[in-house]
């Protein structure tokens, strides 16, 4: 009985000491079992993932048409915004001269992107986090964005020389200690729109944006994208799509759900912001 | 095969975990069904053995996956696997049971278990979904997938710990 009791304030104090988000650091004995595990994981996780890919290429055969001619659209829209933009960041640089930005001011919005792989996914549902193949050796730090091909999907929780934990977006909630509302805003719409996406309900696999002003012209349809104000995360990072737009719980701002642009099923690579 | 690759293949069962079985499982059940086959050989374990040695196994193991999937808090895991192997033995083990009693123990193990982890992430405030929700989204599916890993290794895991206890039974 007296080993229970001593055994339960034992894991208790461990959990709560461990539980705290300050705590960015890993001990030594927990970066070598990381990384060993990440290493081992490694060697399966890719050619699992090869031969799963391989029965699924063969279902997406029929939709390569479609997506195709998609893409072609895509890709024409692309090369005329693309002559645009280059006069648009010709003009910016001008401008940045004249109005003598310092270095730093300069490189706030230049990111690097570093390419990642994924070695392990959790599919705890209350700890859900995966682990990706670059580390603290690669200037990857705590609190960094991950981004796929579709969109943001998490940030960097914990970080070891060699790998690191990713807590995925799905973690977001608004009263849960870990967690940090991201501000947002909508494509087209950057100086007037602002909001915070606070949680995400796995009931219904959307995000919730709150503190929506009334005359916000936030509309369904719209993409939202991480608005870069507080510096905490990059900017222009793609989030979803607005499906629908509320008055919030004390009828003073509005709220909006979000369809999360990411898929958090298939993991393979990633990419780490680095600003 | 002794007790020594016992250890070995519950650390590669426990690397499939997180790297083979996402691309096993259907994406629709993907979030739902969430494999614990390290946990189940645990409940061997504690069915076979004795639920001292099922406790410390539990307990090192469970910290393994808290520490190398550390997201929220280290020893969740831990306290449940501990916990749930030394109940279980304490309550099924040492009888010998056969492969219909260990059908109810995989069952009601990954129950508790997963009830224990949603418990603790409740009480710490990190889950706020209803006990209901969680038991009909993931508890009642995984469990199922518990039982059919339990079915497929019975054999081979019973011949591996039993025979270490087969002489020490004969002596008796």
């Amino acid at each position: 009985m007296f080993i229970l009791l001593l055994g339960m304030i034992i894991f208790i104090s461990l959990l709560g000491f461990t539980l705290s988000n300050k705590r960015e650091n890993l001990t030594f004995p927990e970066k070598m079992i990381n990384d060993t595990f990440g290493f081992a994981q490694s060697l399966f996780y890719k050619p699992a993932g090869f031969i799963a890919g391989l029965f699924e290429d063969i279902r997406d055969l029929n939709h390569i048409y479609e997506e195709n001619e998609q893409l072609k659209i895509a890709v024409s829209h692309y090369i005329r915004d693309k002559a645009n933009y280059n006069f648009i960041a010709a003009d910016n640089e001008r401008y940045q001269k004249e109005l003598h930005f310092t270095e730093e001011q300069k490189k706030l919005y230049k990111y690097d992107y570093r390419i990642a792989q994924v070695v392990s996914v959790n599919q705890d549902p209350y700890n859900k986090n995966i682990t990706i193949n670059i580390g603290e050796k690669n200037g990857v730090k705590p609190n960094m964005a991950v981004i796929s091909v579709d969109g943001m999907v998490g940030t960097i929780s914990h970080v070891s020389p060699l790998t690191s934990t990713v807590k995925l977006l799905t973690d977001l909630n608004e009263k849960n200690p870990n967690s940090n509302a991201i501000a947002a805003t909508a494509i087209g719409k950057e100086n007037q729109s602002f909001g915070l996406i606070e949680s995400y309900d796995p009931q219904t696999g959307t995000y919730l944006m709150t503190k929506i002003d009334e005359k916000d012209p936030l509309a369904v349809g719209d993409t939202i994208v991480s608005s870069g104000i507080g510096e905490a995360f990059p900017r222009g990072l793609i989030m979803g799509t607005v499906i629908s737009r509320q008055v919030g719980d004390y009828g003073l701002t509005h709220t909006a759900t979000i369809k999360p642009a990411a898929n958090f099923d298939n993991w393979k690579e990633l990419f780490v912001v680095v600003p | 095969m002794n007790r020594k690759w016992m250890i070995v293949v519950m650390i590669l069962l426990l690397i499939i975990e997180g790297t083979v079985m996402p691309w096993i499982i259907p994406v629709e059940w993907r979030m739902r069904v969430i494999p614990h086959f390290v946990f189940i050989i645990v409940l061997f374990y504690a069915v076979y053995t004795t639920r001292y040695q099922a406790l410390v196994i539990g307990l090192i193991f469970g910290l393994l996956h808290d520490v190398i999937h550390y997201g929220n808090m280290i020893g969740v895991y831990s306290f449940s696997m501990g916990l749930c192997g030394y109940l279980i033995g304490k309550v099924f083990g040492e009888k010998r049971l056969g492969i219909g009693w260990m059908i109810v123990v995989s069952i009601l193990g990954s129950w508790m278990f997963d009830s224990i982890i949603f418990l603790i992430y409740t009480m710490f405030k990190v889950n706020h979904m209803s006990y209901d929700w969680a038991l009909a989204y993931q508890i009642i599916p995984s469990s199922f997938l518990q039982l059919l890993f339990a079915l497929i290794v019975y054999v081979p895991v019973r011949k591996v710990l039993d025979q270490e206890f087969r002489p020490k039974l004969e002596e008796d």
